[in-house]
């Protein structure tokens, strides 16, 4: 019996070095060292597979109880979540960001990064304290969001009101820089800390082996994967990974309205090429996400900054070739906005979107899109959250929401290990957070492509809805009914 | 190796008159005569330093009392002890910690027992205050395991903050047991594992404890009179019993030992002898003749498709009981 805890674990870890050293092996892909120990190594992309060399067995391994690898939002905020909860508060929390430390201050210029928060994730935040920092700093009302049409009269709202909001637009670096300030003093982060290689157990009888592109090794009792879209974590657990990438972009703008206005209504119309949506900053700016062809997207970011604001008004206000045959498709199709967006829809006034005046220069950029799923979000001492585990089109804003609901889940899962007397690593207890979770993300995936699919298919609707098959067509009876009867007529 | 005894499957129709046992391999049912001997007079091995040691002697080297050394036991007429229903644990040592292997069912009951334990404590006042709300909500209390096997119900208590004694008459899972505590600091720090009997145990240990575990054990234990007896002296008033068992019913046999054991092989045939198996209205009276005052009994159903365990109200095959110790 060894006398504490950290000799034990460099004793293990040594072993576990040595045996590496015996068997040899380099090379990428799948390496089985021990019994219970199956290596894999996966960093970036997976490209960093093939440099990760085996740790020197004289370096001691660091232990964390928790590693959050990633640093973004979804990450800060599972690292606020642990840092805060009082069932894990004995927990040492590590988190590891590649990139460098950023100073920032609220300044008067809007980011043009921003991202419309749920209620849910609101709740979440209230619970960790982090809301009203929020609200301190900047943060947008939308009270109502209309949706519309361009080839018809077809048109959706969502009514909130002044205490339920739809939702609130904050700029990502707020809801950072709120995370962030608030991380409780013994949760550790070490910026430019790029993580080059994981070594994962097959069980919970070792321990996970992170190894960072400076040379350090650090042990953990569990890894939680949050580095984003192209996460290394997920590389390494060699889950099946279901995506593709869409044939579009994503353009962000901060925008000048005309003139000052309550503005706390998004708006976002649909063009056969792709939504485009106006989200209020404040009295007299929104921001702008516009998903289009790349083919489009590279043209509109050639453009001068007028250029470009005489375009989005055209693509706002422009009437396009009517189509009857479309206009009952379309409202079906609005109505599945309804499985994503849970508000209720009373609102039958058809408002005027406002008119922009110019871009802030500069703040035009762009985003690949795409769709991806993880077939499966954990392994033992391992879980992702966050864009490492899907990543969305952003038409309904949901994106981040769903890392943040990630968060509360493996959160509420994590508290149950630990009153359950579990291994917080357990694999058993970490299966219940998946469940759980890509019950629901599945859910809001399959419907927003379903969405954009729909839309952006240029099949007649006949063609289309049999191309999308009988369970899509379930999915929206409305429009089911519609060509059912259009059918038999 | 798991599967060592096997029970000749009239025998056990016949419900004991023709008990008789098949040995899968000859050296081992005499082995387990040898361990037997030696399980009566053994001394626990494990000190607070961990280190091992054996001597029949009691000796008083170490201050707390969990860590002393057992008596020789020959003395105790009435024992729980049964050489046979033991035996079917010594040879697991493989298997107590795979989780997909012949104790699956066990680990998948942690999420109902732990439970139970967790918040009967709670409720009762025994946890203290200060601590039910963070990460170890029974920090502070002393709790014996009797039966503990390969500790798997000692390891999640140790981790909630408990002292655990994790007592087993087999030697082998003790080693087992104390060889997986190791593995966690959080556990290691926090249980040790004793060879012995729960009579053996109450002989020796001077202090009491805040609470008594015995989980599926008994239904392998002779005289669950002098088992409970035992348990009594050694709770603390106030403190509490934990029992979960299976039921001496048909319903019982046809649910635990014949699903499990044969047509699902879940368990090592011959696991549970269905003789022993105590009704739950006798032990809720040898509880009470013991002066314990019975909070809660619930019946537990398991799904071996899933491995899950439910919450019943029927006890009709598998409960569990939380007595307190009047005060
Ligand atoms: C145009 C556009 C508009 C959007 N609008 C919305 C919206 O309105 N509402 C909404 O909910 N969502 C929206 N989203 C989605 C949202 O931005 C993402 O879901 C969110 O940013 C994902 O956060 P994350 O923390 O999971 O990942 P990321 O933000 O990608 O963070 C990953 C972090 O991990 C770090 N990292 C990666 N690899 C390593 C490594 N090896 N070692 C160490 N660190 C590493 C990176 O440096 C990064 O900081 C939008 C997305 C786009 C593209
Ligand atoms: C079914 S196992 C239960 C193990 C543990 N309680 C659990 O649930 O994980 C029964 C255990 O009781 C032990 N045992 C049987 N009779 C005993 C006795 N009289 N005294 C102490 N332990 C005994 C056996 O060695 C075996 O490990």
């Amino acid at each position: 019996m060894l006398p504490s805890l950290g000799i034990g674990r460099i004793i293990k870890s040594s072993i576990r070095h040595v045996s590496r050293k015996r068997r040899g092996g380099g090379g990428g892909g799948v390496v089985l060292f021990s019994r219970s120990l199956c290596v894999r190594t996966g960093g970036d992309n997976g490209s960093d597979a093939e440099s990760t060399s085996p740790p020197p067995s004289t370096a001691a391994a660091d232990h964390y109880d928790v590693v959050i690898s990633g640093g973004g939002m979804v990450g800060f905020a599972m690292a606020s979540a642990l840092g805060k909860s009082a069932r894990l508060s004995d927990r040492r929390v590590l988190l590891l960001e590649g990139g460098a430390e950023r100073v920032w201050d609220l300044s008067p210029d809007y980011s043009n990064r921003v991202c419309a928060l749920n209620p849910t994730t609101q709740h979440l935040f209230t619970s960790l304290g982090v809301w009203q920092h929020i609200l301190d700093m900047r943060a947008q009302p939308v009270k109502r969001m209309q949706v519309w049409e361009a080839c018809s009269e077809a048109m959706i709202t969502f009514e909130g009101d002044e205490e339920r909001p739809v939702a609130h637009m904050v700029e990502n670096d707020v809801t950072l820089q709120a995370l962030k300030s608030l991380i409780p003093s013994h949760v550790q982060v070490e910026y430019n800390s790029r993580v080059s290689g994981y070594q994962l157990p097959q069980d919970t009888s070792s321990t996970v082996t992170i190894t960072l592109q400076n040379g350090r090794t650090i042990s953990t009792d569990l890894l939680i994967g949050a580095d984003g879209v192209r996460s290394g974590v997920r590389a390494a657990m060699g889950v099946q990974y279901l995506g593709w990438e869409y044939d579009q972009m994503g353009i962000v703008a901060t925008l000048e309205l005309s003139e000052p206005t309550d503005n706390t209504v998004a708006w976002q119309r649909f063009l056969p090429t792709g939504p485009v949506a106006l989200l209020p900053l404040s009295e007299d700016k929104s921001s702008l996400v516009w998903s289009t062809t790349k083919k489009t997207a590279q043209h509109l970011l050639s453009l001068s900054d007028e250029d470009f604001t005489d375009a989005l008004n055209r693509a706002i206000w422009d009437d396009k070739p009517r189509d009857a045959r479309l206009e009952s498709l379309h409202k079906g199709w609005l109505r599945l906005l309804e499985t994503v967006l849970p508000w209720t829809n009373e609102g039958v006034v058809r408002q005027l979107p406002p008119s922009v005046t110019s871009v802030i220069p500069s703040s035009r950029a762009s985003f690949p899109l795409g769709l991806g799923h993880a077939v499966h979000y954990v392994a033992p001492r391992v879980a992702l959250i966050g864009d490492a585990a899907h990543r969305i089109h952003p038409l309904a804003g949901q994106g981040v929401n769903l890392g943040f609901g990630d968060v509360a889940i493996l959160l509420e899962t994590l508290e149950k290990a630990v009153l359950l007397g579990a291994d917080i690593g357990d694999e058993r207890m970490l299966y219940e957070y998946e469940r759980g979770r890509q019950r629901h993300n599945m859910a809001t995936m399959t419907s927003v492509e379903a969405l954009y699919r729909l839309y952006t298919s240029e099949a007649p609707p006949l063609v289309l809805l049999r191309s999308l098959g009988l369970s899509a067509v379930n999915l929206i009876t409305p429009v089911k009914e519609r060509i059912m009867s259009h059918a038999n007529g | 190796m798991t599967t060592i005894l096997r029970r000749n499957l009239t025998g056990m129709l016949l419900g004991g008159v023709h008990r008789f046992w098949v040995p899968a391999s000859q050296p081992h049912i005499y082995n387990a005569i040898i361990l037997k001997k030696e399980a009566a007079t053994y001394v626990t091995r494990v000190t607070p330093q961990g280190e091992s040691s054996e001597s029949t002697q009691s000796s008083s080297s170490s201050s707390d009392d969990i860590f002393n050394k057992h008596s020789n036991s020959d003395k105790t007429e009435r024992s729980t002890y049964v050489e046979e229903e033991v035996a079917k644990f010594r040879y697991m040592s493989d298997s107590w910690w795979d989780i997909n292997g012949d104790c699956k069912p066990l680990h998948s009951l942690n999420r109902l027992r732990v439970s139970l334990m967790r918040e009967g404590l709670v409720q009762c006042g025994t946890a203290k205050m200060e601590y039910i709300s963070g990460p170890q909500p029974l920090t502070g209390l002393k709790i014996l395991d009797v039966g503990s096997g390969g500790g798997i119900l000692c390891e999640p208590l140790a981790r909630l903050g408990a002292k655990v004694v994790g007592l087993d008459a087999a030697e082998e899972n003790v080693n087992v047991a104390q060889l997986h505590a190791e593995q966690d600091p959080r556990v290691q720090h926090n249980v040790q594992y004793v060879c012995g009997t729960v009579e053996e145990h109450a002989e020796v240990t001077k202090d009491q404890y805040d609470a008594v575990v015995a989980s599926e054990v008994l239904e392998h234990v002779n005289h669950p009179d002098l088992f409970i007896q035992t348990c009594a002296q050694i709770v603390k008033p106030g403190g509490s019993i934990f029992l979960t068992t299976l039921n001496k019913t048909v319903g019982a046999w046809v649910g635990a030992v014949a699903i499990a054991e044969y047509a699902l092989h879940l368990l090592p045939p011959g696991t549970h002898d269905w003789n022993k198996f105590v009704p739950r209205q006798e032990l809720l009276f040898i509880l009470e003749k013991n002066g314990f005052v019975t909070r809660m009994v619930h019946g537990m159903a398991y799904n071996p498709l899933n491995n899950e365990w439910y919450w019943i109200p029927n006890t009709a095959i598998n409960y569990a009981v939380h007595a307190i110790k009047e005060s």
